[in-house]
């Protein structure tokens, strides 16, 4: 999941509607470190066991996970990277050229409420920590209202804390994200180690064996669960950060990049933190299984502190902080788009108010796969915009940043795609036809058919009304 | 002063990889593993940020 950026903020407000120049280009030992930071969050405590929960054999976990992060990274390098090192701007800038402001805003309020959702996930993922100190009545896996005055509390005081904390001192605490990015990691593979061992593992060369029996023995999920198989974790996987490539908001990214291929260091992220980090997740929660089968609860905190002790806790803590420090500053900077003139401390404020509001919803977080998949189809479709109009436009000789070119607010083209490709995703999701988890791939091409022809229908008239003008 | 900072977290490193795999063979009790990942985090916390990000402020 996603987490701090420590090269965009500061570079962001430097080159905000101009491209990155020369001078102020990275090196990929800046992303290896910025992913690999970045995607171990509180979140991949829920997403590990929520794996387990669904049935996944140990065969299916372990090849979706390294297919799909792999299709991920590739995603990165041959989808966004070499559009980002060629226009050098940020996704909104080129995105406003594309589309007009006017759309461009709608995009900002929807990207700006899942990343305020997700805020709220990660709140929830730390008051799970509090809980253990405090003894708190916490709610179980089926849970969607809140359950007990105690978890509401807590998560208000989380979120509080959360967002005074985002608002006053977003620059330190983003610092100390990246002071606590390495230790994280050691730790969660100090969870899959200890894990295994408390699971009676004694041999490193028994893993495989004792992955298929013990830990992901396949089967079926728990009550009211769907049933996951290799092609749910893969495209799972791969798509869960898909708002950031082949959505192209890592556009943003990107232009830093010296060379196309540094999107190759994404994968820095996806096998420590969407490999390692989910299977050490789903070993704690199979050591809990293991020492109490009626406790399918997925609660980080007691998760994380029956195998490392306060360590854990201090992990769970920690990781859902920093992460929702980045989270619910860039839902501020999306919102603050919208209302220019307000104060970006009233809007992280306000933002961390309605995460916090939507953290006492345990629905959220426990729902997390499902939610994290709907984020993708939401806002995919205006990666395929920009892909198709950066290469294949000039191919087929319609224009290019249209909205630019023809100097409009509004250009009706990506409205139409992204609009009919969201209507048509949900309608297939609800009526059951396609999984969730599905759905965003012949989304993806449904935006570029209908974006393309779309922009034909609108250029010609565009082309018309020049003409009439010009005779 | 830097170099002192460094062999801490270094040595924080070296204890939070190498704690577990103490533990998995059955070299370190379960107390004492959690009580060594805890002592590493808060070596870590200590030392690295008066080096690590020193780099990104030059940067």
């Amino acid at each position: 999941m996603e987490s701090q950026k420590k090269l965009v903020e500061p570079t962001v407000v430097e080159y905000e509607r101009e491209p990155v120049p020369e001078q102020a280009r990275l090196g990929i030992k800046s992303f290896l470190g910025q992913y690999a930071g970045e995607h171990i969050a509180g979140t991949e405590l829920m997403i590990g066991p929520l794996f387990v929960v669904h049935g996944v054999s140990a065969k299916d976990v372990i090849f979706g996970l390294l297919v799909g992060n792999l299709l991920a990274v590739l995603s990165w390098t041959f989808m966004t990277a070499p559009i980002a090192t060629r226009i050098r701007l940020t996704l909104y800038y080129y995105l406003e050229k594309i589309c007009g402001r006017s759309l461009v805003t709608i995009y900002d309020i929807a990207n700006g409420a899942m990343f305020t959702l997700l805020a709220g996930a990660m709140i929830a993922v730390s008051t799970t920590a509090l809980g253990v100190w405090l003894n708190l009545p916490m709610p179980g896996l089926y849970d969607i209202y809140p359950n007990s005055i105690g978890w509401v509390l807590g998560v208000a005081v989380v979120g509080a804390l959360f967002s005074i904390i985002a608002a006053y001192g977003y620059k330190s605490l983003a610092r100390f994200a990246n002071i606590a990015a390495p230790w994280m990691i050691l730790i969660f593979l100090a969870f899959g180690i200890i894990g295994l061992r408390l699971l009676g593992m004694k041999s490193f060369g028994d893993f495989w064996q004792f992955a298929q029996t013990v830990v992901w023995k396949g089967g079926d999920p728990l009550p009211g669960q769907s049933k996951f198989t290799f092609w749910h974790v893969m495209f799972f996987a791969w798509f869960c950060n898909m708002a950031w490539h082949i959505g192209m908001a890592d556009l943003s990214v990107f232009r830093y990049a010296k060379k196309w291929w540094y999107g190759l260091a994404s994968a820095s992220g996806m096998y420590i933190g969407h490999f390692m980090a989910w299977l050490s997740a789903g070993i704690l929660y199979a050591y809990q299984l293991k020492q109490d089968p009626s406790n399918i609860d997925v609660l980080p905190g007691p998760l994380a502190e029956r195998v490392c002790g306060i360590a854990g806790l201090l992990c769970v803590i920690i990781a859902g902080w920093t992460t929702a420090n980045p989270t619910l500053y860039r839902a501020g900077l999306a919102f603050q788009a919208i209302f220019p003139k307000s104060s970006r401390f009233k809007v992280t404020l306000l933002t961390g108010a309605i995460a916090t509001v939507a953290g006492m919803f345990p629905g959220i977080v426990m729902r997390l796969l499902d939610f994290v998949a709907l984020w993708g189809m939401i806002l995919m479709p205006m990666g395929a915009v920009i892909f198709i109009d950066f290469w294949i436009f000039p191919k087929i000789g319609l224009r290019g940043c249209f909205a630019e070119s023809a100097g409009v607010r509004f250009n009706p083209a990506p409205a139409i795609a992204w609009g009919v490709t969201v209507i048509v995703s949900s309608v297939f999701v609800l009526t059951g036809k396609i999984e969730i988890f599905f759905v965003s791939l012949p989304g993806w091409f449904l935006t570029g058919l209908l974006y393309t022809f779309a922009s034909y229908v609108v250029q010609r008239n565009a082309n018309k009304l020049t003409a009439a003008k010009v005779l | 002063m830097r170099i002192v900072l460094q062999i801490v977290s270094a040595l924080a490193v070296v204890g939070l990889l190498s704690a577990p795999i103490l533990f998995f063979n059955d070299l370190l009790t379960r107390d004492r593993v959690n009580t060594l990942l805890l002592i590493c985090t808060l070596l870590w916390f200590i030392s690295a940020p008066f080096w690590m990000e020193r780099k990104e402020n030059n940067g």
